[in-house]
């Protein structure tokens, strides 16, 4: 089995999959880059952990703070702002309060960030939503949430 | 003051254009300007691939082209995000697709 937060992440995937804006288009991990063809597009990234050990026994209760990261990737001419907001409301409304199906105490919206890019031959938008996940696991049992 | 090396840049320019230009842009107009045209790959936030579509010519052409026209090249409508002289008579004009 593994980790929790491998748990989570593939959760978080299968609750974002076949939402209005990116349908299908949602990725937990890439080893390539992202084509015109897969945008719009939610990729899932966990950025860090911070462990507090709860209790002192010889298997102590970990509780974890998971950041977890969703971009929204949407490449348009117009309303590209819109675009971005609308995956943001979609995602938000998923995710905001979830125990990711009693994996976790609970999941909540901590920050947005939104950058675009002219480069290419359309401009890229880009909305990072970043969650906090609180979530408990024993100290030996990385791969069974409590 | 003289400036010697002008007259041969110019001369150079026009057989560079000459050579190798390989497409034809459209801008409306009846303006219709031979330069060089390409799609070289390029990324973006590291994560999103793609092109970055641009027309080489000469500064002098297309003098009157401005951000925001649009010209047609190879059956492809293109707007002009940018305009990048190079200050030897040539003028990258970055495009976007329209």
């Amino acid at each position: 089995m593994s980790h929790v937060r491998s748990q989570i992440r593939s959760a978080v995937q299968t609750a974002l999959m076949g939402l209005a804006t990116t349908g299908n288009q949602v990725f937990a991990s890439r080893t390539y880059h992202l084509r015109d063809d897969d945008l719009p597009a939610l990729l899932i990234k966990t950025e860090s952990e911070s462990v507090i050990e709860v209790t002192l026994s010889s298997d102590a209760m970990m509780t974890r703070e998971l950041t977890l990261v969703v971009e929204g990737y949407a490449k348009a001419n117009d309303a590209l702002d819109e675009t971005l907001d609308d995956i943001a409301d979609e995602v938000e409304s998923e995710l905001n309060e979830s125990t990711l199906d009693g994996l976790c105490r609970n999941c909540i919206i901590e920050s947005t960030e939104i950058g675009f890019d002219d480069t290419l031959d359309q401009p890229v938008g880009r909305i990072s939503l970043t969650f906090k996940i609180v979530y408990f696991t024993g100290a030996s049992t990385p791969s069974v949430a409590l | 003051m003289t400036a010697p090396f002008a007259s041969i840049e110019e001369r150079v320019n026009a057989a560079i254009y000459s050579h190798l230009a390989n497409a034809s842009g459209d801008f409306g107009g009846g303006l219709v300007v031979d330069g060089m045209f390409n799609l070289p790959p390029a990324d973006v936030f590291g994560v999103i691939a793609g092109n970055s579509p641009v027309f080489v010519v000469s500064e002098s052409e297309v003098v009157n082209v401005s951000r925001g026209d649009t010209v047609t090249i190879n059956a492809v409508s293109y707007s002009i995000t940018d305009k990048k002289p190079d200050g030897i008579g040539n003028v990258s004009l970055m495009l976007a697709k329209a």
